[in-house]
């Protein structure tokens, strides 16, 4: 049963009050996180990664369907895409941790260019490159976890960060080719980017 | 990496991405000798290349499944997948008896421009009536921005298969292609292109007949419009086969009625003898473009492969008018759908067919195949029926000639009436001296629209065309605007007739903020106009139009903009009926809604508050809003100084500065005030003898100046300044008979009542009271007040 009390915080956040915006994130972690232990936890080894499914059914159990505009939606998944982030970066630590030690699997590149065409992604890999990236650019860090970790479209991105529609494509493209980059040659010593 | 060296590397790579084959040679050139930042760059293109759906989120598991709701229509189940998105067969929620196919597009199109491409074509599409043509029924954006079409539904089978599963023989295949023919033939003269015409867009229905889908689809969902190189060949967005698609589309150029008739002959090609035109290898862009472009297409009778269509019966004929349709060059085709058509339908009738040069003998032989008869007859009665048949032949092709010249002047003139118009007028429209050019253009293009309206049939896009076409004329004409040719009647009628186009444009789609936004510009110009009680329901219309969709939508800055200029011409309208408090409300909200769009016309907005102000007496009121006004306006004269508009919306400021510093009693300001005004006018009436506003407003302010000075005591210099606007008078008079003559009239009445008034000097007035009374009589204009100062002044 959706909450009246998200939904409104939402609309209120949406319409320029800050405020809203702090007490609607813990509300939105909980059910995030409730949500996402349900789907982790059902997991197996090679799972398609299931960030975009838990923020959807985070939303559609908190927020009223018929009260809000796509742009609150957005709004809402901007919040939520930053907190699945940090869920599943926690939680494949604490997978890894409990599976071997230490240390992760590297990919060779054959390996990096099938991945290409499956939806599973090394988070803890694309975690470091994504902080690589916000300090080469912020934004378009920013666009990545929307898009990624949210399942924002680029509409909804633009939407959220304020920015054109092509600014963002142009954006995810760029980003998403040099995280490939360095996720397909994450051999330990780092790509020339480093240099 | 340092941020700024990432931009860089990012940037080249975004620029390099969206060339084709000069990718390396743009690659070498912008990273010169820097051999780091080149192997950055390949290495992000390469991976550009390699990351295919990597990262890329999953439909977020809500692309609607039965039962789920796409605006007014619950969806029954999903039909097909393509690379543009879903198709869904659909049911009205009111009525679920009523099934529609619903296209969905994928959400990762990007949707804006592809919205707008939807409404500018969805009026075009919605006219296609044909029995042969799904209908396009609707459309809109789901809740989350996704665009979708709403189409007729069609149970049926590809007509490839259809034929092949029915062992058609040679005559129905060719009937069902005459339908399929009809059916394009009407969209053409609808201007409407398929552009991608193929088997699997060609059902044929339970009853045997022919239905077309998807019918303009390809130009709304192509970016840009046309089909690029880029989107059919890169892969970026495959919206078209390259099968049947035609060279110039595989090349990205302009897509014309000629490219359906390629692909229409692409077809036939394959229902004739079961194999495609085009051979393609392999599906790569230079392969595409070798076949496509270059490769000769071989006879279709050699390529035979259809049990029961044998070699023999293509042959001749059916080869020569499939080759014909399938040219690589557009003009060699058929110029015309129907012309393709009466080429089948003679070969049917065995009658001969243009696809081939006619020479007396070829003629000949075929007549004498069907009139074996007459042929037995005798050599001169054969002569004498061959010689009519010929001639019926050569009157059918004077007829398809004049068809081909009409269509051609049809759309010349559609060109001419919208964009040759508009960027002419546009080009010189704030240019002094241009007014007989402009009269020149104005002429024309009514003809023009005239013509076309006449013509225009059903296609909605044509009607909006045509509504600007009208609306700009008008424009010209006198309804707004500096240097207007003074017929206001006529820019009424023309405004009329763009009314009702915009009405029904509105009411084939009632949802469309486009369509309304446009209905409403068109109720301000009429209010324009003036006109008392008109003018006021005008304006009231507008706001009211714009105010609903201010009340449904968003607070746009162009709405906030409609709604400053729709208060505007209420407030006008007020003003117009003396209802100068009414007035001055509505002026101020449309300073308030300015003031939020910050787009809009302040100084007009000041200057037309200052003036009721003015008639209500807040003289101080007024003196603050016109003094804005002007330095507002000297702003733009002085940022534009050829800028004839700006130039006499000062003078106007001026000019009603002065006025109120006379009410004030400060006559020495007033007149230097309306010195100004006299300046700016003289030298706009110098640069154009043809401007009426001008010419009339030079006149004006003269005896303003006249009465101004003589309130200061300066009897000479205003004897001087009447004496001049009698003369300007006389020459605007000349120039324009109506409103020149009224000014004249407004001069000579200024000059007598300076002399009644403020001189006491019966004598000199009588004379200009007698001519104020003249012009007002030939005018029809109210003779009371002058003829009660003839009797005070003692009669005739």
């Amino acid at each position: 049963m959706p909450s009246a009390g998200v939904t409104e915080l939402l609309l209120e956040w949406s319409q320029g009050n800050k405020a809203a915006l702090n007490r609607l994130m813990p509300l939105v972690y909980e059910e995030l996180r409730l949500v996402a232990r349900n789907h982790l936890y059902r997991e197996d080894a090679g799972h398609t990664l299931p960030s975009t499914a838990i923020v959807h059914e985070a939303y559609l159990r908190l927020v009223n369907q018929d009260r809000v505009q796509w742009r609150n939606r957005a709004h809402f998944f901007a919040v939520a895409s930053q907190m699945i982030r940090r869920i599943l970066v926690d939680h494949a630590r604490e997978r890894d941790a409990q599976k071997r030690g230490s240390g992760r699997p590297r990919l060779e590149l054959q390996e990096a260019v099938a991945m290409a065409n499956r939806r599973d992604v090394d988070i803890l890999a694309l975690d470091d490159a994504l902080l690589e990236l916000e300090r080469l650019d912020a934004e378009q860090a920013h666009v990545v976890e929307l898009r990624f970790f949210g399942g924002l479209t680029i509409p909804e991105a633009a939407e959220a960060i304020g920015a054109s529609a092509s600014t963002v494509q142009r954006h995810w493209t760029t980003a998403k080719a040099w995280l490939f980059d360095q996720l397909a040659h994450a051999d330990g010593a780092g790509g020339r980017y480093d240099a | 990496m340092t941020p700024e060296r990432w931009r860089e590397v990012r940037q080249i790579v975004h620029e390099a991405s969206e060339l084709g084959d000069a990718r390396s040679a743009f690659v070498e050139a912008r990273c010169g000798v820097d051999d780091t930042l080149r192997q950055d760059v390949e290495r992000l293109l390469t991976a550009l290349e390699q990351a295919g759906d990597f990262l890329e989120p999953p439909a977020r598991g809500e692309e609607p499944g039965a039962g789920s709701r796409i605006g007014p229509y619950v969806i029954v189940h999903e039909s097909a997948r393509g690379g543009m998105g879903v198709v869904y067969q659909a049911a009205r929620c009111d009525d679920y008896s009523q099934r529609v196919a619903i296209k969905l597009v994928k959400l990762e199109i990007e949707t804006e421009s592809l919205t707008r491409r939807f409404r500018e074509e969805r009026q075009a599409l919605a006219m296609l009536s044909h029995p042969h043509i799904a209908r396009l029924l609707d459309g809109g954006t789901t809740n989350d921005q996704r665009p979708y079409l709403v189409m007729e539904w069609v149970e049926g089978r590809v007509v490839t298969d259809y034929c092949a599963e029915e062992h058609l023989s040679l005559r129905p295949r060719l009937e069902i292609f005459l339908g399929i023919c009809d059916a394009v033939a009407h969209a053409h003269r609808n201007l409407v292109v398929h552009r991608d015409l193929k088997p699997s867009n060609i059902l044929i229905t339970a009853d045997g007949s022919p239905k077309l889908l998807d019918f303009g689809i390809a130009k709304i969902l192509s970016p840009g419009g046309v089909a690029s190189q880029q989107t059919m060949l890169a892969g970026h967005a495959r919206a078209l086969t390259p099968d049947y698609a035609s060279p110039e589309q595989v090349r990205g150029e302009a897509v014309t009625t000629a490219t359906d008739i390629y692909s229409l002959g692409a077809v036939l090609y394959e229902l004739m003898c079961g194999s495609r035109a085009h051979r393609l290898a392999t599906r790569t862009a230079p392969e595409i473009e070798r076949v496509v472009c270059e490769q000769p297409v071989s006879k279709p009778s050699r390529e035979t492969g259809v049990e029961g269509l044998p070699a023999d019966e293509l042959a001749g004929d059916l080869d020569n008018i499939i080759l014909k349709a399938l040219e690589k060059d557009p003009l060699c085709r058929y110029r015309t759908v129907e012309e393709f058509a009466g080429d089948i339908r003679s070969f049917l009738a065995g009658r001969p067919v243009s696809a081939r040069p006619h020479s007396f003998w070829y003629t000949a032989s075929k007549f004498l195949q069907r009139n074996k008869l007459a042929a037995a007859a005798g050599a001169v009665v054969v002569a004498s029926l061959a010689a009519g048949a010929l001639l019926a032949l050569w009157q059918a092709g004077i007829a398809q000639a004049e068809r081909r010249i009409a269509e051609r002047r049809f759309e010349l003139a559609r060109n001419v009436a919208g964009p040759v118009l508009f960027e002419i007028h546009d080009a010189i429209s704030n240019l002094a001296g241009t007014t007989k050019a402009r009269e020149l253009l104005l002429s024309r293009s009514v003809q023009y629209l005239d013509a076309l309206s006449a013509e225009s049939g059903s296609s909605a896009a044509l009607q909006r065309d045509l509504a600007a076409g009208y609306e700009r004329i008008a424009e010209l004409e006198g309804s707004s605007g500096l240097s207007n040719l003074g017929r206001r009647e006529d820019a009424r009628a023309h405004l009329n007739k763009a009314l009702a186009l915009r009405e029904h444009a509105l009411a084939l789609d009632p949802g469309s903020a486009q369509a309304a936004r446009d209905l409403a510009q068109t109720h301000r110009a009429i209010a324009g106009l003036g006109g008392g009680e008109e003018a006021l329901r005008r304006g009231e219309a507008s706001l009211a139009i714009i105010n609903r969709l201010l009340e449904r939508g968003p607070q746009s800055k162009e709405l906030l903009s409609d709604r400053a200029k729709s208060e505007f011409y209420v407030g006008r309208g007020y003003a117009g009926l003396k209802r100068w408090g009414d007035a001055a409300v509505h002026y101020r909200n449309a300073l308030a809604a300015d003031e939020a769009s910050g787009t809009g016309d302040v100084a007009l907005y000041r200057r037309s508050l200052g003036s009721v102000l003015i008639q209500a007496d807040d003289l101080e009121g007024a003196l603050q809003e016109y003094q804005k006004a002007a330095s507002l306006d000297e702003q733009h004269v002085r940022a534009n100084p050829s800028n004839g508009r700006a130039k006499l919306d000062l003078s106007y400021d001026y000019s009603d500065w002065a006025l109120i510093l006379g009410r004030l009693k400060r006559p020495a300001g007033a007149a230097a005030h309306y010195g100004r005004v006299v300046a700016i006018r003289e030298e706009m009436r110098a640069a154009d003898r043809r401007d009426a506003r001008a010419a009339n407003g030079l006149v004006s302010g003269l005896w303003r100046l006249g009465n101004a000075l003589a309130d200061s005591g300066d009897r000479s210099g205003s004897e001087a300044a009447f004496q001049r606007a009698v003369g300007a008078g006389e020459s605007a008079a000349a120039a324009f008979p109506g409103l020149g003559a009224q000014a004249l009239a407004d001069a000579c009445w200024a000059y007598a009542s300076a002399y009644r008034e403020k001189w006491a000097d019966c004598t000199k007035a009588k004379p200009w009271l007698l001519r104020t009374r003249a012009l007002r009589l030939q005018l029809k204009g109210d003779l009371g007040e002058v003829d009660e100062a003839i009797a005070a002044c003692g009669g005739h």
